[in-house]
């Protein structure tokens, strides 16, 4: 499995890869977008089939991106991972085309909880 | 009315879990000025417009960053000691105030906010001198990497 892990924080795409192996998906391979263009382009490159994707970004926020990506046709799973967790942001992502909204700050447990139910162990 | 400061319990119990220590920062008995020479973010409102800012010394800065990346004890002590933190650390307390935005974003009535990459205090206060006179303060401290680590809430 491809896995797209989007923030323009660097520390914050290597906490996300970490907490992945620690929830049991460290086998898969990690691409890494630093904002939701960069991101859209490896969308379309890669065909991941998983997006783990921050909220507020430069350039192209989260959002942005996800309504893009499946604009042209993305079917894979799309996750937001976030501190935007209030119930008007997850209507929001669920409106964008989201599968799931993961408010931080999370766990392990929490993430593998989440991927199971989306992508399977 | 301006916006409300989070009370102290929720900032420590939202660093416990991001971070995975057992460290209590607890509000400060009296005010220290070492977070002047350290680092802070400001918080922008949907807007622009800012409405409030972290702030740490280098001592909490180097611990709360460190932490977060699982990084040794040893270099972060010599981070806090020399007041300098690389940009590893400096990306990594970024993350650290995005998420101090959560209990803040949470108070009712408070304008929502995105918090502003870490940088030196000094240059932030160069485009945010309110930072010297904020309407409001909240001051916690905590005994981190053998020394008083010092994290400050600013409403402007």
């Amino acid at each position: 499995m491809k896995i797209l892990v989007v923030d323009d924080s660097k520390a914050m795409r290597k906490i996300v890869i970490r907490t992945l192996r620690q929830a049991g998906f460290g086998d898969h391979t990690c691409l890494e977008a630093e904002n939701g263009a960069i991101a859209l382009d490896m969308i379309g490159k890669e065909s991941p089939n998983l997006v783990l994707c921050d909220w507020n970004m430069p350039e192209m926020n989260g959002e942005q991106c996800c309504q893009q990506a499946r604009a042209a046709g993305f079917a894979g799973t799309f996750g937001f991972i976030t501190t935007e967790g209030t119930p008007a942001m997850r209507q929001r992502a669920n409106e964008a085309g989201a599968n799931f909204l993961l408010a931080k700050p999370f766990t392990a447990e929490e993430l593998e909880r989440v991927l199971n139910v989306h992508v399977g162990g | 009315m301006g916006a409300q400061l989070p009370d102290p319990a929720d900032i420590s119990k939202l660093l416990r879990s991001l971070l995975g220590c057992t460290i209590e920062f607890r509000q400060a008995s009296d005010a220290s000025p070492t977070w002047k020479a350290g680092f802070s973010s400001l918080c922008l409102d949907d807007a622009g417009n800012p409405v409030a800012a972290f702030a740490t010394n280098a001592r909490a800065g180097a611990f709360m960053g460190g932490k977060l990346m699982m990084l040794p004890d040893g270099p972060l002590e010599d981070a806090a000691d020399s007041g300098e933190l690389d940009e590893v650390l400096v990306d990594a307390l970024s993350e650290v105030f995005n998420n101090l935005t959560v209990p803040f974003n949470a108070i009712a009535n408070n304008p929502h906010v995105a918090s502003k990459p870490a940088a030196p205090t000094d240059a932030v206060r160069s485009e945010a001198d309110w930072l010297d006179k904020p309407s409001q303060t909240l001051e916690l401290t905590a005994d981190v990497l053998g020394g008083d680590g010092r994290l400050v809430v600013l409403i402007k």
